[in-house]
């Protein structure tokens, strides 16, 4: 450890460094003691990576705190900011915090009571070796959002013909498959973990990542199970990392067709919502920097407002997806 | 539920001072005295949009048809009473 606090290195310093990332028109930097972590982070988000910014002015600190710990830090404008904060919104309920007087410990119900997080002050000590990653990835996400730049959805990305295609819903509602599907069409396909919206301007960017598909999905697209490497980043739940290829165009940023998943049936069927109707939906998959419903909605309202929005039940993936391009199609003849 | 006797020269009541934000043809409303929040559907947002304190029943009832298919032999003047009582009920309507 330097000794210096985080906010204020400079790219190297005394066995610590820091890199800058740019993501959804935002420059922010990560600063850590170990450097294989910030290679780590290069190699995983090359196409973030930005030249050092001196107006950059939000930022995390990663340290290791030994055993396998990993304290991170959240800086805005130089100053500390408090992450137990993170938790304030519906989208963190997954977070349940373990009664103990003395010690401010939480565990996530997908991984199973064990404490995972415990906040030190304003710090976050991830306490799962296993976790450090997502937990980083967690507290740079809730960063961005903190700004109130930004709004972020649990949706995946694709785009086709120039429209971003953006499939809600919740998880196992089937948004890689079809996303996969949509791939197979000729779809460029971004992630499906998150899309972030820029605010007032409501411009999309999507989080790019390889997509993750469960045995289902892959028995529905077709694919052979047998022959693919699982990994359970939840226990019990098996996934298969597709292999992630690149689009062929960055992700359209203000052409969009938000498409609701709303379970599945023999066939494909996409209506158009109402406004009030998707803005509910919408609300539910919103993560923002302000817990306020009120304003969660009107961010809402105004998304529908901006781009047509569609209840989607899956069909089989390919005809799913013919669906939609069809729909697609229709809107830009 | 309130009852509301209006007649079709009658003007609507006053809504109260509230945030609106249109979602499509809906308008949601902020009460931030309760804490609520309304979704008006489509021919409420119209009716609550009425609710200006200068536009009568007759010509709110002209701006539902124009934005609706009303068919024939609908009591539409009963639907705006009904629609107004629900408003008047929510506490969004300023008290007389």
């Amino acid at each position: 450890m330097s000794g210096i606090p985080l906010a204020e290195l400079p790219v190297t310093a005394g066995g610590c460094s820091r890199i800058y990332l740019e993501f959804a028109e935002q420059v922010c930097w990560i600063a850590s003691d170990r450097a294989e972590m910030l290679r780590d982070i290069e190699r995983a988000l090359p196409r973030l990576l930005h030249e050092p910014a001196p107006d950059a002015h939000f930022g995390l600190g990663l340290h290791f705190t030994g055993l396998g710990g990993l304290r991170i830090s959240a800086f805005h404008h130089g100053r500390p900011c408090d992450l137990s904060t993170m938790f304030e919104g519906p989208e963190w309920k997954l977070f349940t915090r373990i009664p103990d007087e003395r010690r401010r410990l939480f565990s996530n119900s997908l991984f199973g009571d064990e404490p995972l997080i415990e906040f030190i002050g304003g710090d976050m000590t991830v306490l799962q070796e296993a976790r450090r990653d997502l937990c980083a990835l967690l507290a740079f996400n809730w960063l961005l959002l903190r700004g109130e730049r930004l709004v972020n959805l649990h949706a995946a990305v694709c785009a086709l013909n120039g429209q971003a295609i953006i499939l809600i819903g919740p998880s196992g509602a089937g948004k890689s498959t079809l996303a996969q599907a949509l791939r197979q069409r000729g779809a460029d396909v971004y992630g499906d973990e998150w899309a972030y919206f820029t605010l007032p301007n409501y411009r999309l960017y999507a989080w790019e990542r390889p997509l993750c598909l469960r045995p289902g999905g892959v028995d529905a697209l077709g694919g052979n199970r047998d022959a693919i490497s699982w990994h359970e980043a939840k226990p019990g739940d098996p996934k298969w990392s597709v292999p992630f290829t690149p689009p062929k165009e960055p992700c359209p940023r203000d052409r969009a067709h938000l498409f609701f998943i709303d379970g599945f049936g023999e066939k494909p069927t996409i209506r158009p919502i109402r406004g009030g109707e998707a803005a509910r939906r919408l609300v539910q998959g919103i993560a923002y920097g302000r817990a306020d419903l009120m304003v969660r909605l009107e961010i809402a309202s105004d998304l529908v407002n901006r781009y047509p929005c569609s209840l989607l039940t899956i069909g089989r993936p390919s005809e799913t997806g013919a669906a939609i391009e069809a729909i697609l199609g229709r809107e830009n003849p | 539920m309130t009852q509301v006797l209006l007649a079709e020269n009658e003007t609507l009541p006053t809504r109260r001072p509230l945030s609106g934000r249109r979602a499509g043809d809906e308008i949601l409303v902020r009460d931030a005295e309760s804490g609520q929040i309304h979704f008006l559907s489509a021919s409420a947002a119209i009716i609550w949009e009425c609710c200006d304190g200068a536009t009568t029943a007759a010509q709110c009832m002209e701006k539902i048809r124009a934005r609706f298919d009303v068919p024939g032999g609908t009591d539409l003047l009963a639907d705006v009473r009904a629609t107004v009582a629900s408003l008047s009920d929510r506490g969004l309507l300023a008290r007389a």
